[in-house]
């Protein structure tokens, strides 16, 4: 990310959570975890949550989206026979290196996601939440070194 | 001097500038102030002249007119014959005299003016006497005319008495000689009166030259008058045009002084601009420079850190696999060996501890705690340190304790003891066949305020009293040849220096060179409280019993960190699981309970302090649950920040197993393994109307937004609605696969918002319904699902009421 004076660096999410419930939740989770960094003035957050995983490939393919996302939240059946690795895959391929935050409520799961390039793996608990937030504020102090508890 | 002073003006450049300038521009105002008001002075000085009225105009004015009012007085006389006519003549004359000399005093200056004052006096002395003469014709000519009505009065009475002698002539023929004398008065003042006459005409011819005179003088007066008035004019064109050039000078002046003045400005301006603009480049490059030397002090603290904690790293598994093997029954060779590599170990972080300690004290980083301590305690532990190595150096070590001195004491005991070790290991490093002593030392002030007087005493080899000063500073010894032969950083004082200054103590330093040295600091310390000790613990070798049958969790990503505890707690027999990462043990804590967890401060992904937070605020453990040792190689900067994250105390590796037995000892307390625990086992499995939601996640995730926390009640009403109404048609149509992925999606939300009774539904309609040979069982639960659903309907529909 380029860094310009005056400038805000973007700090792009995206949430893809087929339940409306828990789509919500995360976003409110992530928003509340950056807002910390936010009230520094040199960070903006764009948010992107869908609830539709096939919306959102499709709007990927067609360029109307533009693929660049510093932090992905996505659970791993997506609805529509779509999982999270195929998502996760088209998006390796079309964006750097985001932080890839599978959650799923089976811890089954994690067996199957071993080859699959991702950072945390959350289940969902009553925690996932609260770690999801922990690992979104973790990913902006390491990579734009900005510590809250300094 | 020469080179000091073009230093100064160089320095104060810009002062100086502004300073000229403005002395300059003070100079410049003064001296327009001052020709300005010269100027203005004279303009109304002409203009106060110009209005003040001709003196001498008047003067003569009023002599004309006085001349003009005598001469009609004297007319209205010549025909009234009123004598109060002719009094204001008299007047006027009698003070035209003082008039003149008034006029002629005033034309004092002009010449020409007096050549016509002159002749004004001689017209108006010719004119009086002429008034004058008049005015006793007139008197003559009265009295003429007063014997000519005398004369026809006597003619009259005559002719009246001829008539009565007719008649009485016959009577009485007397008396002749009287009428004679009559005709004889008559005849006189008949002459009388052709004399009269006479002068009359006299009269008439002086009137005229009268007339001639006063016409002469008043054309002379005019002339005077018009003379003076021209003259007056020139005067006042003359003063005019003075005012005019001083005007325009005047102007001519302030546009030369206003177009100075405005360059002056612009000078001024263009030197605060062209100063400011440098200062804001200087400020910039300053707190760029600011900046980069904090980034660097930073990057060199976090090097510092870094190395200190990479190299502690290994020496704690060095350190502490030799202290575990020396346990062990080994042949004396192997012992000694391994005493060497203890020792050793023990040394490199005696140096690892001082460039951390210097690097934080450097930075400012280290604060000093308040806990009551034992100064007898520490004394002996530092005398305990030191005695085999005096021995070694054929030295005799002692200390002693004032009676006077508090046995406990309220300050930084770590601190203290630093102090010592780095004085008592110096004076023990130097001296060689002789004596090393330390004394301490109080002087009790008011309250509970004393001044701890500490000596350190040898008979060394001492420094060269020129170079005491150089001892405390940074990275240096006394002589080059002192590293070689005897070891160390020479950060020693450095840091004891400090480590007083932070105490806002003093340290003296005498020394002769091979005669030995004398250390004294003072201290400022409180009394303490005896009772306060108690966390003071001295370790135990033995191993409580109360441990036993605890469950230690350690998080640490070195894998022989872990391996020396996994060591350890088999020695003691205590239970134990590890994780190489908090978000792992995150993951063990969810499914286990612990009673203790070590936690390392410093770890890939989500480091110590977030993962304590973390198990405190989101996992609700309790710090009466399972205390948090957190594990590091330095102890923390803000140890405060630490406590409030729900950390219970720290242990510094490289430990020993004293040391971490300590550390147990001083978390766990005299609880058993059951009272750690808790009672929290065997929990009922129906819960009541009212536990059957616990929304207290969602309600933390909302941070009171109570707003947020109704949408996402309504939210979680319509989505499950909808879910379980296309589960019940799946079922219907028997399409199992899909019942159980509906069921599936439902789970996380109904975990979140605590309804656990519909959770364990669903997980059990997902579970029986994926696996095809029991779907009736999935068939049965779903209505089961549905009436769950309906009481969390229930309580969610209360919820959203009470806040709405």
């Amino acid at each position: 990310m380029k860094k310009s004076c005056g400038m805000k660096q973007k700090i792009n999410v995206l949430v893809i959570e087929g339940d409306e419930y828990y789509n919500n939740l995360l976003s409110n989770a992530i928003q509340q975890s950056v807002n910390p960094f936010l009230e520094k003035g040199k960070y903006q957050l764009i948010l992107r949550s869908f609830t539709n995983a096939g919306d959102f490939i499709r709007k990927i393919k067609s360029g109307e989206l533009e693929c660049n996302n510093s932090a992905v939240f996505i659970n791993y059946h997506l609805g529509e026979g779509i999982t999270a690795p195929q998502v996760i895959g088209l998006m390796m391929e079309l964006t750097g290196d985001p932080m890839v935050v599978l959650l799923s409520q089976s811890k089954t799961v994690r067996e199957k996601i071993k080859q699959v390039p991702h950072d945390y793996f959350v289940v969902k608990d009553r925690f996932a939440p609260a770690l999801c937030s922990l690992y979104m504020q973790q990913y902006i102090e390491n990579k734009y070194s900005v510590f809250l508890d300094a | 001097m020469t080179g000091k002073f073009k230093k100064y003006l160089k320095r104060n450049s810009i002062q100086i500038k502004i300073g000229l300038l403005m002395t300059i521009s003070v100079i410049l105002l003064t001296v327009t102030s001052f020709l300005l008001y010269r100027n203005l002075s004279s303009i109304v000085s002409s203009i106060r002249i110009d209005f003040n009225p001709e003196l001498r105009l008047q003067s003569i004015r009023d002599i004309s007119m006085d001349l003009g009012k005598a001469g009609n007085s004297v007319r209205i006389y010549t025909i009234t014959k009123n004598p109060s006519d002719i009094k204001s003549y008299y007047d006027i004359i009698s003070n035209i005299d003082g008039k003149m000399s008034v006029f002629r005093e005033e034309c004092r200056n002009d010449s020409s003016l007096l050549v016509q004052a002159d002749t004004i006096s001689r017209l108006i002395e010719e004119n009086i006497y002429i008034w004058n003469q008049l005015l006793t014709l007139y008197k003559d000519n009265m009295v003429i005319d007063y014997l000519k009505q005398l004369s026809d009065e006597l003619n009259v009475a005559a002719t009246a008495a001829d008539q009565r002698r007719g008649i009485l002539k016959r009577v009485f023929s007397r008396a002749p000689q009287k009428t004679t004398d009559e005709k004889e008065i008559i005849e006189d003042i008949n002459e009388v009166v052709r004399k009269t006459s006479t002068a009359q005409n006299e009269l008439l011819e002086q009137e005229s030259q009268l007339a001639v005179n006063s016409s002469i003088i008043t054309g002379k007066f005019y002339d005077l008058i018009t003379k003076m008035e021209n003259q007056v004019f020139q005067q006042i064109r003359a003063r005019e045009d003075a005012a005019d050039q001083i005007a325009e000078k005047t102007f001519r002046l302030l546009v030369l002084l206003s177009i100075s003045g405005g360059l002056l400005a612009i000078l001024v301006l263009y030197i605060i601009i062209r100063y400011a603009r440098n200062a804001y480049a200087y400020q910039v490059a300053l707190e760029k420079s600011k900046d980069e030397a904090e980034r660097l002090s930073r990057t060199r603290e976090l090097f510092v850190a870094n190395m200190s904690h990479e190299i502690r790293t290994p020496v704690t598994a060095i350190s502490g696999f030799t202290e575990q093997l020396l346990h062990d029954p080994l042949n004396e060779t192997i012992t000694d060996s391994l005493k060497i590599i203890k020792s050793s170990s023990d040394h490199l972080l005696r140096i690892i501890d001082d460039i951390l300690d210097f690097s934080r004290l450097h930075n400012n980083k280290l604060t000093l705690e308040k806990i009551h301590f034992s100064v007898g305690r520490i004394t002996d532990e530092v005398y305990a340190l030191f005695e085999k190595q005096a021995r070694n150096n054929n030295t005799m070590l002692s200390f002693s304790i004032s009676p006077v001195t508090p046995p406990v004491l309220l300050g930084d005991p770590f601190r203290l003891k630093q102090i010592m070790i780095n004085l008592v290991s110096n004076s023990v490093k130097f001296t060689r066949n002789g004596s090393v002593h330390f004394s301490i030392d109080s002087i009790i002030k008011q309250n509970e305020e004393l001044e701890l007087l500490m000596e350190f005493t040898d008979t060394g080899i001492g420094i060269d009293e020129s170079k005491i000063d150089v001892i405390f500073e940074d990275f240096t010894q006394a002589e080059m040849s002192t590293t070689r032969k005897y070891g160390g950083t020479g950060l020693g004082l450095s840091i004891v220096k400090r480590l007083v200054e932070l105490h806002n103590g003093k340290i003296e330093f005498k020394s002769r060179k091979n005669q030995g040295t004398k250390i004294i600091c003072r201290l400022p310390y409180l009394t303490g409280d005896e009772k306060e000790l108690k966390n003071e613990m001295p370790p135990s070798p033995a191993i409580p019993g109360r441990l036993r049958g605890m469950k230690f969790l350690v998080v640490d990503d070195e894998e022989y960190n872990r391996l020396l505890f996994k060591k350890v707690f088999d020695r003691w027999n205590i239970s134990y699981a590890e994780s190489p990462s908090g978000v792992d043990a995150l993951e063990l804590l969810k499914e286990e309970r612990y009673d203790l967890l070590f936690l390392d401060m410093r770890m890939p992904g989500i480091d110590g302090l977030k993962t304590a937070r973390f198990i405190r605020d989101e996992m609700d453990i309790k710090e009466s649950d399972m205390p948090i040792i957190i594990v590091s190689a330095a102890p923390p900067d803000d140890w405060e920040k630490y406590r409030k994250a729900g950390i219970n105390a720290f242990l510094q590796k490289p430990f020993s197993e004293e040391k971490l037995l300590t550390a147990v000892l001083n978390v766990i307390g005299g609880y058993t393994a059951d009272e750690v625990r808790g009672n929290s086992a065997g929990k009922s499995e129906e819960r009541p109307r009212s536990e059957k939601i616990n929304l207290k996640n969602l309600k933390h995730i909302a941070a009171g937004d109570e707003q947020f926390v109704n949408q996402m009640l309504e939210s979680f009403l319509v989505s499950t609605e909808k879910l379980l109404d296309e589960m019940q048609a799946a079922a219907r149509l028997s399409q199992w696969r899909a019942v159980s992925d509906l069921a599936h999606k439902m789970i996380p939300p109904c975990r979140h918002i605590g309804a656990m009774d519909l959770c364990n539904i669903l997980t059990a309609v997902e579970k029986t319904a994926g696996n095809n040979d029991i779907p009736d069982s999935a068939e049965t639960m779903i209505p089961k699902a549905l009436g769950e659903f309906e009481i969390v309907r229930n309580l969610l529909k209360e919820q959203i009421e009470k806040f709405n």
